[in-house]
């Protein structure tokens, strides 16, 4: 039987290793995983106590009167608000960034709907064409389990001013870098704004 | 006759930690040395034996300055430590912030390794404590430094993997309770109620682990933690449940009022952990039995009715004349706010108005006012 004190060194060593296993092994996967461009949207407010980070609300607006993509319903499913939804995404390319085209129960089924397929799940919003205001557009929100990048307080503040600066009418000027691991999770590599790149690296 | 249980200060003062055995110590010369003077009063002792008597009893270690103002000065050079490295938290690199992290908690693990070594269970038993709660930390600080998206729970629950394996290395009773508590959280956090979704409950096989290890090393906090968690998760477990019936709930509570039985046939000065037991059990047996009749009750719709709240009347009853005969105060109260309760819920269901119920929780205010000062006076006695 091993003295107390070793087993106790051999057991905080264990533990020590596994939280460098975590970290190599998501930034492996991370390194090794297809990137894509996703649009982002401002949130307040900011939790005062969990750090200073941009919170990564993945919202796009579709143009007025376009319709949903026909497998989104208007509300995420029941436990999509959990970090890790149980459904697929199928994204697709739109210009310089990806949209949602469709989802899935399946990673077979979402693979038909788009090229690229991500663990999450998403709601869509199109209004009803009103003629007194025909500009009125609908929206997609998107759950992938990104939901925060932290940063350093100043870049923090200012990616938020752009967030909240941005017009809806022109191509959104802050995306997030996903990238979309092989086992089909989402991690955030970090975000462009104003065409600056702001990636998560050992610095 | 069953006889009362046995009041045993002197066999707790003797397995009881330092702190908790000096604090005892002095409490137990003080009343000695007051006893002894009633006694000397009264003609019952010599007033010539009261020294010889009284250095029987060891006088308590008491902390001197230089050691007090170590103590303080350690705490605040560690507020300091950790002020500034907040100030200079965005400053540092992220690999530098992993490494700190990484210290801190390898520092409170070789801190409790060398106590071990060494033989002060009582600085490995902090030391043991602090790590686990530092490796909860570490893990979520991880994921903060490297964006780490994942699950809150899963989090929490390694977190508790890593604390029952840093208590039983270590046999320390603080790392034991922080392992329980940190999988109870791990259950609460993300749980969706009453749907197919919410996932497995922990927090039964946590209480387990820690009245295991109360009773073998003989640990009040680890005794109320585990039990605790009895019942938290099987609360959690029936909540869980997409159409939790009566039945549950009522299996549920015949299981805590056999665990309080089974407690109260084992409860002896050599274990006083069943005497904790005891009291979550009954708790527990009541708290579920009070939900049964809430929920369809075996094909009625609209729950027990009176039949389950005359039986509810019962069982408060009886567990308060249980109380009273054990000499257990809080399983007596414990008793009393069921009955208070019940009453309550019967209240209720027949509708009164407003008069009728005043008069009848002013009668249910009286019995427990009643209770309270037959209690206080019986402990005086004592």
């Amino acid at each position: 039987m091993l003295k107390p004190h070793v087993r106790i060194l051999i057991v905080a060593a264990l533990c020590v290793a596994a939280l460098i296993g975590l970290v190599v092994r998501e930034g492996m996967a991370r390194a090794g995983g297809q990137e894509v461009l996703l649009a982002m949207q401002p949130v307040d407010p900011r939790s005062l106590l969990g750090g200073h980070y941009v919170i990564v609300s993945l919202h796009e607006d579709i143009p007025p009167g376009a319709p949903c993509p026909a497998t989104l319903g208007q509300s995420t499913p029941a436990g999509a608000s959990s970090s890790l939804p149980r459904t697929w995404l199928a994204l697709a390319p739109n210009g310089r960034h990806h949209s949602v085209a469709g989802m899935a129960q399946t990673r077979a089924d979402a693979e038909k709907l788009g090229p690229i397929v991500v663990r999450g799940a998403a709601a869509c919003f199109a209004p009803e064409l009103d003629p007194a205001d025909p500009q009125r557009a609908g929206f997609i929100t998107t759950i992938i389990g990104v939901d925060r990048f932290h940063i350093a307080q100043a870049e923090a503040l200012r990616i938020e001013r752009l967030l909240r600066d941005q017009n809806t009418a022109d191509a959104p000027p802050v995306f997030a870098i996903v990238s979309i691991g092989k086992d089909g999770r989402a991690r955030l590599s970090g975000l462009e704004a104003e065409g600056e790149r702001l990636m998560l690296d050992w610095r | 006759m069953r006889p009362p249980f046995p009041r045993f200060k002197r066999e707790r003062l003797r397995g009881a930690p330092p702190f908790r055995a000096l604090s005892l110590r002095m409490a137990y010369k003080d009343k000695i040395e007051r006893d002894l003077d009633r006694w000397i009063a009264a003609g019952l002792v010599e007033p010539d034996k009261r020294s010889a008597i009284l250095a029987t009893v060891p006088d308590a270690r008491r902390l001197d300055a230089a050691t007090a103002l170590a103590w303080v000065g350690a705490v605040l050079l560690g507020v300091a430590v950790i002020s500034f490295i907040a100030a200079n938290w965005d400053g540092l690199a992220r690999i530098a912030r992993f490494a700190l992290v990484l210290g801190a908690f390898a520092a409170c693990a070789g801190l409790g390794a060398w106590a071990a070594w060494k033989a002060r269970p009582m600085l490995s038993n902090m030391a043991l404590t602090l790590a686990a709660f530092v490796f909860a930390a570490a893990i979520g600080l991880t994921g903060q430094i490297f964006d780490i998206a994942g699950e809150p729970r899963m989090a929490l629950y390694m977190a508790g993997l890593a604390a029952a394996a840093l208590a039983l290395a270590g046999r320390s009773t603080g790392a034991a309770c922080a392992s329980v508590a940190l999988i109870m959280l791990g259950d609460f956090t993300d749980r969706q109620w009453f749907s197919h979704g919410a996932g497995l409950v922990f927090s039964i096989y946590a209480g387990l682990f820690g009245i295991n290890l109360a009773y073998r090393w003989n640990s009040s906090a680890l005794a109320h933690i585990g039990a605790a968690a009895m019942v938290y998760g099987g609360a959690l477990t029936i909540a869980s449940l997409d159409d939790p019936g009566a039945g549950w709930l009522l299996f549920s509570a015949i299981l805590f009022a056999a665990g309080a039985a089974y407690s109260r046939s084992r409860f002896a000065p050599q274990t006083p952990v069943f005497r904790i037991f005891y009291v979550w059990y009954a708790w527990g047996a009541l708290l579920f039995f009070a939900w049964a009749g809430y929920l369809p009750w075996f094909g009625a719709e609209d729950g027990g009715g009176v039949l389950h709240r005359i039986l509810w009347l019962i069982a408060s009853g009886g567990l308060i004349a249980l109380g009273r005969f054990d000499r257990h105060l809080v399983v007596t109260a414990i008793g009393v706010l069921s009955l208070i309760a019940a009453i309550s819920a019967m209240l209720s269901d027949l509708g009164l108005d407003l008069m009728a119920s005043a008069g009848v929780f002013l009668l249910c205010a009286l019995i427990a006012l009643i209770a309270g000062f037959v209690l206080k006076r019986s402990k005086a006695d004592a």
